[in-house]
Formats: C-alpha cells, structure tokens, sequence
C-alpha cells in the first residue's frame, strides 16, 4: 500500500513538472543589421521555442530559409538556389531566465527578466545577455519578447568578405567596409506561448 | 558638351528608375513556382525523421507539394494563417505558413494539398510561402 502511494506522488510530481513547460511553433525573430546604403532587415515567423516555468530554461530555433527580407531583391536572392545553408540550416539560442520564479501566470500583468544564454549561428557560438519581458495574459497563456545585439568578429567579417567576394565578379570590387557594415545586428524575438500539453 | 550632360542626365535617369525597381520588387513567391515533388505529408516527415541531412539535400529551398489531412490552424505573428498537417508522429508534423488568406479557410479534418517553399526540420517539416492547391 505504502509502495503505491508513492508510486502515485512519484508521477503526480513528474506530470507537476513536464505541466510547467510552455512552447511555442510560431514565435517570430527580427534581425536588423545597419549599413551606410539602406539597412538590411528580415523577419522569421517559424520559430520553435519552449520555456520551463520552473527551471527558466529557455530555448528557440529556427531555420535559416525561413527569413522573409524586408528588401524585396534581397528576399528573392536568398530564397534562389543560389544562397545554399544546407550546411548550417538552423540556428538556436539556449539559455536560463533568472528571476522566473516571480511569474504568476494566473495575473495579467508584465515581467522584466533577465535572460542569459548561448547563441548558435552558423558555426560561430556567442554567449549573449538581454532584458526580457513575460506579459502574462492571466489565463495561464503569456508573449515574451526579447531583445539581443549580437557583434560579429574581426575573424567573422573576413569571412564575411571572402563570401562576398567569391560571389561577385572581380571587376565589381566591393566588400562589407565599403557598404558600412555595422557589426552590431540586433535580434529580437516574441513569441506567444501555451502550455505543452504532451 | 549639350550632348555629354544629356548622356549624363539619361545615365542618372536610368540608374535612379534601376534603383526604385530594385526597392520594390515583390518578395519571393511560390504562386507561379512549379512543384519539384508531390508526396504526403506522412512520406516527407518520414523522410527528414529517417535522415534529416539527406532530406535537407533533396527539399531545402525547393517548391514541394503536399497532402495531408489538416490537425490544426492558427495564425502567427503577423496574422498569416498556418497549417498543420497531420504525419502520423505524436509531436510533429508538416507546418506549412500561407502567403495570403485563403478566402475559404479550411478546416481541421479535411484532406488538403499545399505547395510551398520547403526550408527544413524543427518540431515540424517547415513550409513557407504555402499556397492551397486542392482540397
């Protein structure tokens, strides 16, 4: 008798747990990176991502091809055949929310957080920190929004040239100095998130 | 010297018309796009669960078509519808986000064929730029 008991306490703790996990499919990402000729900015509306309102585990990810350019001629190139990810499909961030535990989803209300984590671009990996906000819609549902500056290298930048100068004809000799490129790109994510019911 | 500034005024004339056409062209669309496959959504899960790096090689960046019965609808961010489509899987399935709004929304349920820009895996095989091709 006494063996079942626990049993049961056992699993109604772990369904209490997985019940804290909220995710999202559709969570947008807005990137925007300046330059001196016209900045350069594009959405991505399929982002996966999942919070754990116990631990603060946070996680998104998404795919490369899945960013829309606000810049039509842009948006058209990086939808050709021409621009291949295949090898870096995807990106992701996995980090931690310190201060989760002062959310009352039951309250309409918003909460600044802090947000600290790793970001996976490509093969480059950034530790990263940002102030976030968890607007609670007091129904158990909630947005986070989010905002990241994520610097590109010196190394990154040469990389950067080297693609854009493979890709373009000798005679046009431009490379990211020329345009102004800034190295900061700003990366903003919100998301409306409802609990994993599985 | 007439001559050299009315060549010079049409150079600028022409650039400057290149360069507004350039700004506003349409985005990428998949409207007049022909489908490189046509398969179930059951099939094209299954593929990317088998060996997602192959599949990535074989639909990433293309224009597929597929059918499925509908799971779920919603709206994103923007206000874009998205469908799922059921792949036999307990967590994923086939996420395909719509162009524009249909003017008959279907509903959860009924078999439907989507073509769209196929861009990867994550929870779900992910479309964009989907348009309704039969239901």
């Amino acid at each position: 008798m006494r063996l079942i008991y626990i049993l049961l306490c056992f699993v109604f703790s772990i369904q209490t747990l997985e019940a804290q996990v909220y995710y999202t499919r559709t969570g947008h990402v807005h990137v925007k990176s300046s330059n001196k000729i016209k900045n350069v900015e594009a959405d991505n509306y399929q982002i996966i991502s999942t919070i754990d309102m116990l631990t603060g585990e946070v996680k998104f990810e998404g795919l490369l091809k899945s960013f829309e350019f606000r810049l039509g001629a842009l948006d058209r190139v990086f939808n050709s055949n021409r621009i291949n990810v295949n090898q870096y499909p995807k990106f992701r961030f996995e980090g931690t929310i310190k201060g989760i535990k002062n959310v009352d989803l039951t309250k309409k209300r918003d909460y600044k957080v802090m947000v600290n984590g790793t970001l996976y671009v490509w093969d480059e990996k950034r530790i990263t920190s940002a102030v976030g906000l968890i607007r609670s819609d007091g129904n158990g549902g909630f947005t986070a929004i989010s905002d990241f500056v994520m610097r590109i290298e010196e190394q990154s930048m040469h990389k950067l040239n080297q693609l854009i100068d493979e890709k373009l004809p000798d005679i046009v000799n431009l490379s990211t100095d020329s345009f102004g490129v800034d190295r900061d790109i700003d990366i903003k994510l919100d998301a409306d998130y409802k609990l994993r019911n599985w | 010297m007439k001559r050299a500034l009315y060549f010079l005024a049409s150079i600028i004339i022409i650039l400057v018309v290149a360069y507004l056409i350039v700004l506003n062209l349409p985005k990428a669309s998949s409207k007049n796009k022909e489908a490189e496959f046509k398969l179930a959504s059951v099939e094209l899960y299954s593929e990317y669960a088998t060996d997602e790096s192959l599949a990535n090689t074989k639909y990433n960046g293309k224009v597929i078509e597929v059918t499925g019965k509908i799971l779920d609808i919603s709206e994103d961010q923007q206000g874009a519808t998205v469908i799922i489509l059921d792949a036999q899987d307990d967590f994923g399935g086939v996420l395909c986000t719509l162009e524009s709004k249909p003017k008959n929304l279907p509903s959860p349920g009924e078999q439907i064929s989507i073509k769209g820009q196929c861009n990867g895996l994550l929870m779900d095989v992910v479309l964009n730029k989907c348009v309704i091709t039969g239901s």
